[in-house]
């Protein structure tokens, strides 16, 4: 039987998937996708997760299938930085790369026009505690205004919108305080 | 001959407890996203997930303590499967719905043989991935290491499939084992003991 075309798989995959489509023939799908690796049809999106995107010359990933794809490699993902303010609505200087801060240290990601950050463990339980959580972008979940702020100035490197393009009006200074406060125990020494 | 089988037996369940223990970290990682995202939403969806994933944290882990006692040879593990084998004619299958009827993918209930079965299933994944990073690189530029590498993956990818197929044991009495476990979890974390497999993620 002819192994699936790769027409017949999303724009984003796994292992998993390409087994599921025909199962009987499962044990050759790591030979089929390293073929594709080869040839270029196909990239690992962080290697070494089984996750993988068609590569289409001409059309690049749309952000649903960049967020689709991040969130298959990565479980413990949420958006930082300047891009959560962005697709908040918050601030009117777009971000030229998706940041995310994740959990792994493992941060090279082949995905064009992203940014990983390490975050400590403890960080997601400051974000529960903080109610740090403004909605989801395409089922990444992202910091609110306050968080954003106080988390680009405990961890540096990330990028942020000139203050003159952010509507302060927004956000709350109480907040602000809070977040900081909640922060300031995971500051890099 | 008996040396070299009861190698191949630990070598297989290091595998499995490797298993569990990289899909507990993935899973503890959603449930710290989830949780995050309840706290600040409040929402039902999120709460149903939360618990949903709780659950399933709860079990693999009490899995991967009956695997540490069986690697171990702990006095607890023949009583633990006499119950299981005794206990098992009380479990009702689970009946699988279709998918439809489900309402979303992320609140699906699994049973323990599923949850298990998609550790060891999402580790073979993971050695593939790295299989493929490196047969990749070795194309490119060879070298024995490597190579030497290569193989020591194929052969770890082969006793994974290996133990999935025909390790586990019936989904029964997992389910009872897990059970079982899980309930002297809660009872040694009310006592305040130390839990096997501690969250790596967040408490």
């Amino acid at each position: 039987m002819l192994y699936p075309a790769l027409d017949s798989l999303p724009r984003v995959f796994t292992l998993s998937d390409l087994k599921q489509l025909h199962p009987e023939e499962s044990e050759r799908a790591l030979e089929v996708v390293l073929r594709w690796l080869e040839s270029g049809v196909v990239k690992q999106v962080a290697p070494p997760r089984p996750v993988f995107y068609k590569v289409v010359l001409g059309e690049p990933l749309s952000d649903e299938e960049r967020c689709r794809a991040l969130l298959r490699a990565f479980p413990s993902l949420v958006m930082v930085a300047g891009s959560a303010l962005w697709r908040q609505g918050l601030s009117r200087e777009q971000d030229s790369v998706l940041e995310c801060g994740v959990a792994e240290t493992e941060l090279s990601c082949h995905l064009p026009d992203v940014r990983l950050h390490w975050r400590p463990p403890a960080w997601w339980s400051v974000i529960r505690r903080a109610g740090g959580i403004a909605g989801d972008y395409h089922g990444v979940p992202m910091l609110n205004a306050e968080l954003v702020l106080a988390d680009a100035s405990t961890f540096a490197g990330v990028w942020m919108p000139d203050r003159e393009s952010m509507d302060w009006d927004r956000l709350s200074t109480a907040r602000l305080s809070k977040a900081s406060d909640y922060l300031r125990e995971l500051r890099p020494r | 001959m008996g040396t070299q089988k009861g190698a191949g037996k630990w070598r297989q369940q290091e595998l499995g407890l490797e298993a569990v223990e990289t899909r507990l970290q993935a899973l503890q990682e959603y449930l710290a996203v989830y949780r995050a995202s309840f706290a600040s939403s409040g929402s039902a969806d999120s709460h149903a997930r939360v618990r949903v994933l709780r659950r399933d944290v709860s079990r693999l882990r009490a899995w991967g303590w009956y695997l540490m006692g069986c690697r171990d040879d702990a006095r607890w593990v023949p009583a633990v499967q006499w119950l299981a084998r005794v206990l098992s004619v009380l479990v009702v299958q689970q009946r699988q719905r279709p998918r439809r009827r489900q309402r979303s993918r992320a609140m699906r209930h699994l049973s323990s043989y599923s949850l298990v079965e998609r550790a060891y299933v999402a580790l073979e994944d993971d050695i593939q991935g790295q299989l493929l990073t490196l047969r990749l690189a070795q194309r490119q530029r060879p070298n024995e290491v490597r190579s030497r590498q290569i193989t020591a993956m194929e052969r770890q990818v082969e006793e994974g499939v290996l133990l999935r197929l025909f390790s586990l044991p019936q989904a029964r009495q997992m389910t009872v084992i897990c059970h079982l476990l899980r309930g002297c979890m809660v009872l040694r974390s009310c006592l305040g003991l130390r839990l096997p497999l501690a969250d790596r993620v967040e408490p």
